[in-house]
């Protein structure tokens, strides 16, 4: 995972880089406003969220305004491209977020957790749901396309 | 530094669910929400992130210090929604900074729901949420129908064309046009090419978002004379509907008196009296434009059967109309009930709105006075529509006795009425579909959302809501095992609207005529430039429809 990070920062650039930001801040931003209201959740860690739920607001701002920016007169083969990167980095965003290891912890059959976990239908529509607001974006920005789409669909985003 | 949220506010509350400090008010969860005409920014606990700004369908939301000239006086309305209430803190002792309420997670899906397939028949903002709704909901597969050639329903041939902000929610919309899942076929009426049980044998579930097409009527002697029309005609009109006449308003009097107050009357009259400059630089019909430029019109009385305190506009379209450029306010004093009502009214009041505006004793027997003008008469209703072969005046009442005002046109805009769908069960009383929660009675899988189903009241955001409680109920039935299991495949239906109707419109379609559309807008040096278009009457003359690809066979849309 860090290591493909590293790939992404080296790859990455101008708009895909702002925008892929943008997936991971979105997706988080979504969680952390569930579980700051809960009270079920650690009160340390609702406070974590809160932080972090507020200070993101601008920071999404920014990026959804750079990359609209960058995107205002880019070529056809450019947003071909940038879509694609930031369709696999959305895709290795949201499929990474849950480990392995909390099914093994949990004393569970890791291989057959995995599945069941896959095919959730709940989980699916969770996802696509908080995930709304995003692809309304991107596809304000042209960036989903036609080849991009096939990740969104796999990672269950559209 | 606040944002503030302005005029066109459509309170689907997607700026609610993006906020992070809780600040724009009332939430769907909150018991005003359901009544509230628009939300507001609390400027206490605003902190300029702008997250709703990029949320906001309408582009209702600006920073305090970007708002354009007629919306300045929305930082105060914004402000005092708060004022009583006060700002809300969070509790003591909370670990978060700001009051919220408890999560709610209203979507429970088994986690083995199987994909169904539902057909949503119409694309008006209705039928557009519940689709929205499935989409993002579950792994359904939607079938988008509507009766014209276009999609989009009253966003596109109802909403004024001065009114462009308001038009871009079919942005928001237009996104699920070419979802992966969705297939459109435009042009295909339900009831007439296919019946309600062809549509129900093919799909899993049928969700009737057809609205209310028809308008109420005044019921009084002369009403059909030429001349009288529903407002509703007079909107379909200047949108280029494609199933009204390019001829089909007369503009050759000096004076229209219209029925009604409500925000379609004060649609009317501010696009009768507009200045055409202005009008030209909307996506307005060209033969409309051509008629208002060429227009006699000088005068439009707005006839209010209660008193100012019962106005049945917004309190911003109200607002809006103050504002227009060469276009003086007139409220008729003639009945003392109007002036005393206006006077005691509070400042929040809905009678306070008219303070400022200028009261006048009106003389209908002489002919209305130099410039344009918008007149308020209230406590007059209409009781006889006066002339031989065509509207010369109207009979109407007052504080004392009858009054004639003369007139060459009568608009009445006192509402819309659902049409009866064949196949499916009709209340006439309300002109809605007998349902519970969404659920059409004795129909199990068919559903209707919108007006269709609470009747013609409330906006396009009102619909955010009651497609939401349509979906919940639909997606129960589901899980509960409760629908009719369709008969047909997916394929089925296609080969069937081929053999009834060969002049389908798919996505593909509907995206070159809009390409025409705007290419065609921009060389009149227009936004857009609709056309009326019916399925025998597409492609429109002109050389855009040259270049346009033959869009009407309804092929295949998805690999």
């Amino acid at each position: 995972m860090v290591e493909l990070g590293r790939a992404f920062k080296t790859l990455a650039f101008g708009e895909a880089a702002y925008a892929a930001i943008l997936v991971a801040e979105e997706v988080l931003d979504v969680m952390q406003r569930d579980w700051m209201r809960d009270e079920r959740v650690v009160p340390f860690v609702r406070t974590i969220n809160n932080i972090h739920v507020v200070e993101e607001s601008r920071h999404m701002r920014f990026a959804r305004d750079e990359t609209l920016k960058r995107l205002e007169n880019a070529s056809w083969l450019r947003l071909q491209i940038q879509a694609f990167v930031v369709a696999v980095a959305s895709y290795v965003i949201v499929t990474s977020m849950v480990t392995e290891k909390v099914y093994a912890r949990a004393g569970l059959d890791v291989e057959r957790a995995v599945r069941e976990a896959k095919a959730n239908e709940h989980h699916k529509a969770m996802l696509r749901s908080s995930c709304s607001g995003l692809m309304e974006f991107l596809a304000s920005a042209r960036l989903l396309t036609k080849p991009s789409l096939r990740f969104y669909k796999r990672a269950n985003l559209i | 530094m606040t944002h503030v949220i302005t005029q066109t506010c459509c309170g689907d509350a997607t700026c609610v669910a993006v906020c992070p400090v809780n600040c724009i008010h009332p939430t769907p969860q909150e018991p005003g929400f359901a009544a509230a005409e628009m939300l507001y920014i609390d400027p206490a606990s605003c902190i300029d992130c702008g997250a709703c700004v990029d949320a906001c369908p309408v582009d209702a939301i600006y920073p305090l210090d970007t708002l354009p000239g007629p919306q300045k006086e929305y930082a105060r309305i914004n402000a005092d929604h708060f004022a009583d209430a006060g700002t809300p803190a969070a509790r003591d002792g909370s670990p978060i900074f700001h009051p919220w309420e408890e999560p709610a997670f209203e979507r429970n899906l088994p986690s083995d729901f199987a994909p169904i397939r539902v057909a949503v028949v119409g694309t008006g903002p209705a039928g557009m949420y519940a689709a929205e709704d499935l989409l993002l909901h579950t792994n359904a597969e939607v079938t988008l129908i509507d009766r014209l050639p276009v999609a989009g329903g009253l966003v596109r041939y109802g909403v004024a064309p001065d009114h462009p902000a308001t038009k871009r929610i079919g942005e928001t919309f237009a996104r699920f046009h070419t979802h992966p899942r969705v297939r459109m076929l435009l042009g295909l009426h339900v009831g007439q090419d296919v019946t309600v049980d062809e549509l129900a044998a093919h799909h899993d579930a049928v969700v009737y978002a057809v609205g209310a097409s028809r308008d109420r009527r005044l019921g009084i002697p002369g009403e059909d004379l030429p001349g009288s029309t529903s407002a509703t005609a007079f909107v379909a009109w200047y949108n280029a509907h494609p199933e009204t006449a390019a001829d089909a308003v007369d503009l050759s009097t000096e004076r229209v008196v219209v029925v009604g107050n409500g925000n379609v009357a004060l649609d009317v009259a501010r696009i009768l009296v507009a200045d055409d400059g202005h009008l030209a630089g909307t996506d307005i019909a060209d033969h409309a434009l051509r008629a208002l430029r060429g227009s006699d019109v000088r005068e439009v009385v707005l006839l209010g059967r209660r008193g100012p305190e019962d106005a049945a506009y917004t309190r911003s379209e109200l607002l809006a109309l103050t504002h227009l450029p060469g276009v003086e306010l007139v409220v008729d004093d003639g009945d003392p009930r109007t002036g005393a009502a206006i006077d005691a009214a509070g400042p929040r009041d809905k009678a306070g709105l008219l303070r400022d505006v200028a009261r006048t004793k009106v003389d209908w027997t002489s002919p209305p006075p130099e410039g344009r003008r918008i007149v308020f008469r209230f406590h007059s209703a209409p009781v006889e529509v006066l002339g031989g072969d065509a509207v010369r005046g109207v009979r109407v009442t007052s504080g004392s006795g009858e009054v004639e005002i003369p007139t060459g046109m009568l608009l009445r805009a006192i509402g819309y009425r659902g049409s009866p769908i064949p196949g499916l069960p009709f209340e006439e009383a309300t002109g809605t579909v007998p349902h519970v929660d969404g659920r059409v009675v004795g129909r199990p899988g068919t559903y209707v959302v919108g007006w269709i189903k609470r009747g013609p009241t409330g906006g396009i955001g009102a619909n955010r809501a009651c497609a939401a409680q349509t979906v919940g109920t639909l997606l129960a039935d589901a899980v509960q095992g409760d629908l009719p299991a369709p008969t047909g495949s997916a394929k089925a239906f296609r080969r069937l609207v081929r053999h009834r109707n060969r002049h389908v419109v798919d996505a593909r379609g509907l995206a070159a005529i809009e390409r025409a559309e705007l290419a065609r807008g921009r060389r009149s040096g227009r936004p857009a430039a609709n056309w009326p278009r019916s399925p025998n009457s597409w492609p429109p003359p002109g050389p855009a429809a040259a270049s346009a690809p033959d869009t009407r066979t309804g092929g295949p849309q998805h690999p």
